[in-house]
């Protein structure tokens, strides 16, 4: 646009520039010719008058000569031939009108009474004369005339042919111009569309054609060297900048990461709830420590040097002093915790003091930073905890005690159970015999009998105290877990128990290496039960059968015991584990009813858990486990609950 | 089978007597001592008392039970074992505890045998006559007990 506006004004510059010039030089021409053509006018006006009125003059000589105002009448009369002439007349000696002419009345009073000065008035409209009228060198009177001058006419005639030869001309300088203009401008304006496309589409290997050789010419020559001068430029500019722009992107990369690295170390220091300070190599505190100030109530002045160590801890000081230097000495991190002095609290804080040498590549100090971390709260806190784990341990050492004091009376009661219980019915059962053999011949049947129900009721009570200690036995003993074959021990106990009935016959089904770990001593105890028990309630079948194997529930694998036998009505098996509970009647399947509660107790112990399906006369199944698991709280079972 | 005398260190009676019983029963006809207590045990085993010094000749067997007036089994038993004349003496605790302690204690300071009364009289009988069938007939005791014996009476 502005180039465009630019040309469009050269173009006008170049016009208005010719048409001044041609104008100008038509105005000076024409006021010249103008002026000089109207003098020549005037002049010739005033000839041709001063001839008329010569000629009146000398025709009317006679006529004055002789006071023959007829024949000067008529003198003046021949002027209706010069239309032009308004008016004229004829003076005497005295200057007295002597004879007049006017070509219509209108004039008449421009006629002057008297006669006047010889003199010429031309003006816009007219022209007006007094002349002396001469008879042999003797003024002999004066002729007057008033013509009309044409000068306005004149005038306007010169200028209107004036002014079409300067019309003519300048639409000449203007074709002239123009063509001008195409010489000059059509050549500019090409380097500017040409401009105008290298500006858009910075394309700097278009050129423009050199049409002249004039200074246009050398100006597209010099433009085009410019572009591709430009071009180089230009390339070498948007390589530069392409470089300089990686180079900035890798600095924003690095200051992105630097201040990121800022934001987390100041993010890390404030969370931390910590203050930093600085110190130079020396280890003396440098001058500006707001936060060091700000927390121990110091000024630049009072912890300069060392003597930051003032707002330590009296008790603190010496030591902290001595390990400061230290660290100063070898130039190795520090960190020490101890009291000191919190202004606004007023009070001695806890604080993590550490600090870290800042090395040149030389490996000398250059300073030292650190921070101070007030763990007032946490070393208060960890005394709380000291405090009371101390106090927990006291009671937990008071419980064991009183707990070990409980365990040795539950001993000593156990021990005197067993021994002191024990004998009674051994008197018991021992006498009752002994009346049988010694005096039975003086017994009835139904005496014998009452005395063979005595020794069955000690016995029975024998064995339940037996079961009982066995109960509180398992309970109390260590537990030491090892790797166990369940099925061997297994063979063992049946075989076992072949060996006490061999009139039986059961057939008997081990499932070979059955793994377990656990305190071999315990885990036999189960076994024994589970597998007497088995043994016990298969014993009314011809073809009793016992089997031990392993199955999977829901990822976890389950040890059982089954049996043929007896069983049980499961509506009671929350009962099962409960001891001295029993669901047979004694004189049928005789028991205590202790042995599933010891079992159980075993297995608890283990982590493990324990129920039992059965169906009565088809048999039960015990399955068990003595591996803790997270699903002990199901409770998928009825019995595990035990 | 030897003739040397048992002794039984029981400090209840019906034991005591029910042990008698037993042994009648099963045809043991040796010499029963009797301790009522360990003191009384240890006078007759090492002497210490003059009175009892007649008994200077060692038994068969001790039957021994645990819980005992005045000195406990375990510290009988003890001292039997360091006593050089009665070190090598057969001694049976026979005892209603079974308790693990003891059984442990029991073998550690040097038991031969440890055998729970039964409360069930003839399985008590049984293991009486098993008893003085095997420490009065089967048992092989060194010469030293002989010689000692041949020397006493």
């Amino acid at each position: 646009m502005n180039a465009l506006f630019a040309l469009s004004s050269i173009r006008h510059k170049l016009l208005v520039g010719v048409l001044l010039t041609t104008a100008t030089a038509l105005a000076i021409l024409g006021a010249i010719f103008i002026i000089y053509d109207l003098g020549d006018y005037r002049d010739r006006l005033v000839e041709e008058l001063t001839t008329q009125a010569d000629l009146i003059s000398l025709s009317s000589t006679a006529a004055l000569e002789f006071e023959d105002r007829e024949t000067a009448k008529q003198t003046l009369a021949s002027l209706r031939l010069r239309p032009e002439i308004l008016a004229a007349a004829i003076y005497d000696r005295n200057g007295n009108l002597f004879a007049r002419y006017y070509a219509s009345p209108a004039h008449i009073r421009e006629i002057p009474v008297r006669a006047e000065q010889p003199s010429i008035g031309v003006d816009a409209d007219t022209i007006r004369l007094f002349r002396p009228i001469y008879n042999d060198r003797e003024i002999i009177g004066s002729v007057f005339m008033l013509a009309q001058s044409g000068v306005k006419e004149r005038t306007f005639r010169v200028l209107l042919i004036f002014l079409s030869i300067a019309i003519v001309a300048l639409a000449a300088s203007t074709l002239l111009s123009s063509w001008l203009q195409a010489r000059i401008t059509s050549p500019i304006m090409e380097v500017t569309e040409l401009a105008r496309q290298v500006v858009n589409e910075r394309n700097y290997n278009l050129r423009a054609n050199r049409t002249t050789d004039d200074e246009i010419g050398f100006l597209i020559e010099a433009f085009n060297q410019m572009l591709s001068q430009i071009g180089l430029r230009t390339s070498e500019l948007e390589r530069s900048n392409s470089e300089l722009a990686e180079q900035i992107h890798e600095r924003s990369q690095a200051e992105k990461a630097l201040s990121e690295s800022e934001y987390r170390h100041r993010t890390l220091i404030t969370t931390l709830s910590a203050l930093t300070w600085r110190a130079d190599a020396h280890g003396d505190f440098s001058a500006t420590q707001t936060a060091w100030d700000s927390f121990t109530g110091q000024t630049p002045r009072s912890h300069a040097g060392r003597g930051w160590l003032q707002a330590v801890h009296p008790d603190d000081r010496e030591l902290v002093s001595q390990l400061w230097n230290q660290a100063c000495e070898e130039s190795v991190a520090f960190k020490q915790v101890f009291r000191l002095w919190y202004a606004p609290g007023g009070e001695y804080r806890y604080v993590n003091f550490s600090a870290a040498p800042l090395i040149d590549p030389g490996g000398q100090t250059m300073e030292w930073m650190g921070i101070v971390d007030d763990i007032h709260e946490r070393m208060q806190a960890t005394e709380e905890v000291q405090r009371l784990n101390a106090e927990l341990e006291h009671r937990v050492q008071e419980r064991t005690a009183e707990l070990e004091n409980a365990n040795r009376e539950l001993e000593s009661f156990s021990y005197s159970v067993s021994h002191d219980l024990r004998a009674p019915l051994r008197s018991i059962d021992g006498f009752s015999q002994a009346l049988i053999e010694d005096y039975g011949d003086k017994l009835d049947e139904e005496a014998k009998e009452y005395l063979d129900r005595v020794r069955n009721g000690a016995q029975r009570m024998g064995r339940l105290i037996d079961d009982m200690l066995n109960l509180s036995r398992v309970s109390r003993m260590e537990l030491v877990r090892r790797p166990l074959n369940l099925s061997e021990v297994a063979a063992e106990l049946l075989n076992e128990l072949r060996q006490s009935e061999p009139q039986r016959s059961v057939y008997t089904e081990i499932e070979p290496e059955l793994l377990a770990y656990g305190d071999s001593r315990l885990v036999r105890v189960v076994l024994e039960n589970l597998f007497s028990n088995a043994w016990k309630y298969t014993a009314k079948r011809d073809d009793a059968k016992i089997r031990f194997g392993q199955v999977e529930f829901e990822g976890r694998s389950y040890f059982f015991v089954r049996d043929n036998g007896a069983g049980f009505d499961m509506k009671y098996a929350d009962r099962l584990f409960t001891p001295f509970q029993r669901l047979h009647d004694n004189r049928e399947f005789p028991g205590t009813g202790v042995g599933l509660a010891t079992v159980q107790r075993v297995i608890r112990r283990h982590g493990g858990r324990i129920w039992a399906e059965s169906e009565l006369d088809k048999g039960s199944t015990f399955y068990f486990t003595l591996t803790p698991s997270e699903e002990l709280h199901h409770d998928k079972t009825p019995n595990s609950a035990g | 089978m030897t003739r040397r005398p048992i002794l039984l260190v029981e400090d209840n009676p019906d034991d005591e007597a029910l042990a008698l019983r037993a042994f009648k029963k099963c045809n043991i006809s040796n010499e029963l001592w009797i301790a009522r207590d360990g003191e009384e045990a240890l006078n007759l085993l090492l002497g210490s008392d003059t009175e009892t010094s007649e008994y200077r000749h060692l038994p068969a067997v001790v039957l021994l039970d645990l819980n005992l007036p005045k000195i406990s089994g375990l510290e009988v038993l003890r001292r039997i074992r360091n006593d050089p004349h009665t070190k090598t003496l057969p001694v049976v605790i026979l005892t209603s505890s079974k308790h693990e302690e003891d059984l442990i204690a029991g073998y550690q300071l040097g038991a031969n045998s440890y055998v729970r009364k039964p409360v069930d009289f003839n399985e008590f009988a049984r293991a009486v006559s098993q008893l003085g069938m095997y420490w009065l007939l089967l048992n092989e005791l060194p010469e030293q007990h002989d010689a000692l014996k041949s020397e006493h009476t």
